[in-house]
């Protein structure tokens, strides 16, 4: 909400930003999570069915994008995989939330 | 108590972050909050704070921060991003 020349306006942030020569400080996380063995194209149906409102993209070199969250596979033995997943500190909710279900509820992630 | 009115509802409004992080009021923030074990070494394009007790690493360059949790420690990620913020002018 801005006031300019004696109005309210409803203005973008990020064009006040520029108005006011301000630069945006960019704040990523990357959080690395162990999942039993699985392949991206499975993750990523599973992830589509999660999140049907997002649009979920698997990359040509198997990671996976929703939005500014990225998905990508670290190392993986026959055990388990590494997978790292980033986000924006803008996409916070969705960014954790996701690394919460892969850690913590990958099982129920599976059965969709 | 109804465990559903704890989960937050509906788009939360993020702020609007901007300019540059100074690396030292930020390592002052740190140990006010009990985070004390830190290396900060000088890299190319910033400097880059060591967590050595947490197995974390803060990347901070100009107009960006990155942090990462090598452990996949979300409470100690969610207390940096909440100092970090704190950090940072906002609107």
């Amino acid at each position: 909400l801005v006031i300019s020349e004696d109005k309210l306006k409803i203005e973008d942030p990020s064009k006040i930003l520029n108005d006011l020569d301000l630069k945006e400080h960019e704040i990523r996380f990357t959080s690395t999570v162990t999942v039993p063995p699985v392949t991206m194209e499975i993750l990523h149906s599973k992830l589509e069915k999660l999140l049907p409102d997002h649009s979920v993209m698997l990359s040509p070199d198997g990671s996976i994008l929703i939005g500014s969250v990225l998905l990508k596979c670290s190392a993986e033995d026959e055990e388990d995989i590494k997978m790292l997943v980033s986000w924006s500190y803008q996409e916070e909710e969705l960014g954790s939330t996701l690394f919460h279900t892969l850690k913590n509820d990958f099982d129920y992630l599976m059965q969709l | 108590v109804d465990e559903g009115q704890d989960k937050l509802e509906g788009p939360i409004l993020k702020k609007q972050i901007y300019d540059n992080l100074s690396v030292e009021d930020f390592v002052q923030n740190l140990a006010q909050h009990g985070i004390t074990d830190i290396k900060v070494e000088d890299s190319p394009s910033g400097c880059i704070v060591h967590l050595q007790a947490d197995d974390a690493l803060i990347q901070i360059e100009e107009g960006s921060t990155h942090i990462f949790s090598v452990a996949g420690n979300e409470p100690l990620r969610r207390k940096l991003r909440d100092i970090l913020v704190t950090c940072l002018p906002k609107f």
